[in-house]
């Protein structure tokens, strides 16, 4: 009898199979607090873009009155529009990272259900080797592929989830440095700007702010999808070795075990 | 996990699993009863997720997996099925779920691919290879959507929560209630506790006390059977319930 009160398996490689579940279950439970560094960082994309958004109608009405030296600040606020929509599109994405969550969690019950089979088959194993009992070790056995293959699929899911995240990340870092470079643009561009040279310069400071505001949110949003990539790293050898167990029964030599 | 065949003619059996020694201790222990018939078997109150392997290894001594067709339900606690998930995979498929009409989207949390045969208020019936099962209602005892369970021919009734047991870790006992006065202070604070109301408990004592009945079990603690039937049904009938009501004249509600 083991300290928590389950019953010992009997043999090794029941023993073995319920390591590797305990290492799969740890492994996903150690993404949990890059995906939520990332999922933190993230959350004031929506704002932050809607925000570059309105300077930029403000920045284009602003040079529609500055008339011909407002042409160049006209054209990069226009640059910016797009950088904006850049940053909608991937925030779309953002609701796969909601996504992730749903497969970390689907994985981890998963894992549980793997967990209260094996047992399940070691409570049978000792109980009975009768011709019921190895009917229901089949019936565990037939349950329990279908758990590890569910489990490949919701690994997969994180494996891709990461991996959307980390292009996530890449995105943002893109436009934080175009964005940087508008704003210094404009910046110049109210050097010459004459009477319209302080609105401009407001403009290009509070675009500056923006950009600020993105790199530092985008860093810390880097961090964790790095440290998830290197979990889901982790976490795929941990899957190899589990998936390998899905190609041959684990509960039957439970039953070989205990009548050799 | 304990077998104990509580009624048995032919292949009609009442048997309860009960008295888990591989329980974690942080959970109550409670009995999951099966009723075998000549036409397949019906689980009543599986369990918990985390007594399914016990329960798993204990059942299959007993019963093919390949006859349950039915499970039951007595209300939607999680120590009456959030094992569900696992149950239904391990069950034939098309294994209905018995519960009331109250509950089958809440026990979904249990498991989303559960298919649920919603009981109504006023009861249902079933029929098993010639023997007639029948869900008598038990709202508000302690759930507000509970069923009892009657098997005229065998004479015996699962009462889900009602008469059960919190008893204190020990030896192996038996399934049976042997001194009821002894066994009231293990029932007593759970059912002052988590019965609200008289008019309920009364309208489900006087059904009772019309069954036939040779023998009774809830979901935890021990079966009665005989005299002890009524001397349960006069217990819970002067017992003063709805204690929780107390706590709202308390500090915390008081502010």
């Amino acid at each position: 009898m083991s300290p928590s009160g389950t019953p010992t398996p009997r043999n090794t490689g029941t023993r073995r199979y319920r390591g590797i579940l305990r290492q799969v279950e740890v492994r996903i439970r150690a993404l949990f607090p890059d995906i939520n560094l990332a999922n933190r960082a993230l959350f004031r994309l929506t704002d932050l873009s809607e925000d570059m958004r309105i300077l930029s109608l403000n920045a284009e009405l602003a040079a529609g009155r500055a008339g011909p030296r407002g042409t160049a600040v006209r054209a990069l606020t226009q640059y910016t529009r797009g950088l904006v929509r850049r940053l909608v599109e991937i925030n779309a994405d953002a609701s796969g990272l909601q996504s992730l969550y749903g497969t970390t969690t689907s994985a981890l019950r998963t894992l549980r259900h793997l967990r209260q089979l094996e047992e399940a088959a070691v409570h049978v194993d000792i109980a009975d080797i009768s011709p019921s009992g190895q009917s229901a070790l089949d019936v565990l056995e037939r349950v329990r592929a279908g758990h590890l293959h569910e489990m490949a699929a919701r690994i997969a899911g994180i494996n891709g989830g990461t991996t959307r995240l980390g292009k996530m990340v890449s995105v943002v870092d893109d436009v934080v440095s175009q964005a940087a470079s508008i704003a210094t643009n404009i910046a110049a561009e109210a050097v010459n700007a004459g009477a319209h040279e302080a609105e401009f310069a407001a403009v290009s400071e509070t675009m500056t702010r923006y950009v600020e505001e993105l790199r530092t949110m985008n860093d810390r949003a880097a961090r964790g999808v790095r440290g998830a990539l290197e979990g889901c790293k982790a976490l795929s050898e941990a899957a190899t070795t589990l998936t390998r167990h899905q190609s041959k029964p684990a509960f039957q030599p439970a039953i070989q075990g205990a009548s050799a | 996990m304990k077998c104990y065949k509580l009624f048995a003619r032919g292949e009609h059996r009442w048997l309860a699993f009960t008295q888990d020694e591989h329980k974690p201790g942080s959970i109550v222990d409670t009995n999951q009863v099966v009723i075998t018939t000549s036409g397949g078997a019906i689980l009543l109150d599986p369990g918990g997720i985390e007594v399914f392997p016990a329960m798993m290894g204990a059942l299959v001594h007993e019963v093919d997996l390949e006859t349950i067709g039915h499970i039951f339900l007595s209300h939607q606690d999680p120590d009456v099925g959030s094992g569900l998930a696992l149950w239904r995979q391990v069950t034939r498929p098309g294994t209905l779920v018995h519960i009331s009409a109250l509950w089958p989207s809440y026990v979904s949390h249990f498991d989303a691919d559960t298919k649920f045969a919603p009981i109504p208020d006023e009861g249902a019936e079933i029929t098993l290879g010639g023997t007639t099962l029948r869900f008598l209602p038990s709202h508000y005892m302690h759930s507000p959507g509970a069923f009892s369970v009657y098997d005229p021919a065998a004479r015996a009734l699962f009462s889900g929560d009602i008469g059960a047991a919190i008893l204190p870790d020990g030896p192996t006992r038996d399934v049976w209630v042997s001194d009821f006065n002894s066994h009231v202070q293990y029932m007593s604070g759970f059912h002052r506790r988590v019965l609200a109301s008289r008019e309920a408990r009364d309208a489900w004592v006087e059904m009772v006390a019309r069954l036939p009945l040779d023998f009774m079990i809830p979901q935890h603690g021990l079966a009665f059977r005989g005299q002890d039937i009524q001397r349960f049904l006069d217990w819970l009938s002067g017992l003063d319930i709805g204690c929780g009501v107390d706590a709202y004249r308390g500090r915390a509600a008081r502010g």
